[in-house]
């Protein structure tokens, strides 16, 4: 758990709206996976001293064509990643350390790729929760389409009974409510967890 | 660039828009940074160092070949990142070489600042937002201290929270070590949003 959130920093950054999370998690778990299968091949074949070398320049490789293909298919998203797009690679190269070097299993074992995938559907789901709760609670609206708060706007706030009024809080859409919500998810992931050890 | 522009540069990298706390950069050291001050300053001043060499190699290296060629586009990143990696090796063993007697602590960090976030966000920050070669070295200068204070008062938090209070008080089961961290960094960046009026 502890080692899995240390490269969430482009989705906590993109994930005031629900919409751009959500693609942030699906790019990040791709390239994570991608990149991460193609190191462990390669490393079987390589001596000790080029691998840290040629896993960042596979890494780099597959960041480069995920941008590539989002640029075209989708710019609006593409371009409100901004520099958390490239820095992908950076977290591919984290998520790659962490989870393979830090344990010294054997490479391509089944054990390392489940942690992989693992790793991947965590970035996901947590990108999900992430810019949901930040989006709804901090601007009472869902962003559809993008760019945000244009036409594809599902407002909630129109949902409520009349009379009720509630204005939502805007500190969930500021850089501080990146790192509330993830505390309090974590401290609830924690208090789960040593409930049942 | 004058004066007052340069102080109101560095004012907004070092507190507005501080690397940890407003644009989510450099966490893993953040939140992974021991109860000692003294190496929250000294990760602190190799992430200094290394954003510095980092954006004063990589600026030209972007305008005056990727750019010339129409390479940007495409090579940016995959550039970068491959730059970015041998920088930090080269720096590292030139530290070494020329400065044997400083502290051996400084040095034993450098490998990790391949992966980090904060030297590589810098570069692209400075070739995105069309900075001119001192706006990027006084940014990623003023960024970098940024940075080292934000690590100083992580760990300075730290301290406190994984210790009782004078009445006994503790952090609750639920919440220790990360998710207390985390929350001290929404109270940090709360407070350094507060300071967006001032440059207005």
């Amino acid at each position: 758990m502890k080692r899995f959130i240390l490269g969430l920093a482009p989705v906590l950054a993109v994930s005031a709206v629900a919409v751009t999370g959500l693609g942030m998690g699906i790019v990040l778990a791709f390239s994570l996976i991608i990149s991460a299968g193609l190191v462990s091949l390669a490393r079987k074949h390589l001596p000790e001293i080029m691998r840290g070398a040629v896993s960042v320049i596979i890494i780099a490789g597959v960041v480069t064509l995920v941008q590539a293909a989002l640029f075209y298919l989708l710019p609006d998203m593409s371009s409100s990643f901004g520099i958390y797009l490239p820095l992908i690679a950076v977290n591919c190269y984290i998520y790659y350390t962490a989870l393979i070097y830090g344990e010294g299993e054997a490479q391509g074992s089944p054990e390392s790729s489940r942690t992989v995938l693992m790793a991947g559907l965590f970035i996901f789901l947590a990108s999900i929760f992430a810019g949901l709760v930040r989006e709804i609670a901090g601007r009472g609206a869902i962003t559809l389409t993008l760019p945000a708060g244009g036409a594809g706007t599902l407002d909630l706030m129109k949902l409520l009974p009349p009379g009720v009024s509630i204005s939502p809080a805007a500190v969930f859409i500021m850089p501080a409510g990146g790192f509330l919500v993830a505390g309090l998810a974590l401290a609830f992931f924690q208090h789960i967890y040593k409930k049942r050890a | 660039m004058d004066m007052m522009k340069i102080i109101a540069a560095s004012f907004a990298a070092i507190f507005i828009n501080n690397f940890v706390l407003d644009r989510f950069l450099g966490l893993c050291p953040f939140f992974t940074v021991s109860k000692k001050p003294s190496s929250a300053f000294i990760i602190g001043v190799a992430v200094t160092v290394m954003m510095v060499v980092s954006c004063a190699a990589l600026y030209p290296l972007n305008r005056y070949v990727l750019v010339q060629y129409n390479l940007d586009r495409y090579l940016q990143t995959a550039v970068f990142v491959i730059s970015a990696y041998l920088l930090v090796q080269g720096t590292g063993y030139l530290m070494k070489r020329l400065m044997p007697d400083m502290s051996k602590e400084l040095f034993s960090y450098f490998p990790l600042l391949a992966s980090s976030c904060a030297v590589l966000g810098a570069a692209f920050i400075v070739v995105r937002g069309n900075y001119d070669i001192a706006q990027a070295i006084v940014f990623s200068f003023s960024s970098g201290a940024g940075f080292t204070i934000a690590m100083i008062m992580m760990s300075s938090v730290k301290e406190r929270t994984d210790a009782a209070g004078a009445n006994g008080a503790r952090t609750p089961d639920a919440f220790k070590g990360l998710p207390v961290s985390f929350i001290s960094a929404a109270l940090m960046a709360l407070s350094m949003y507060g300071l967006r009026g001032i440059l207005k």
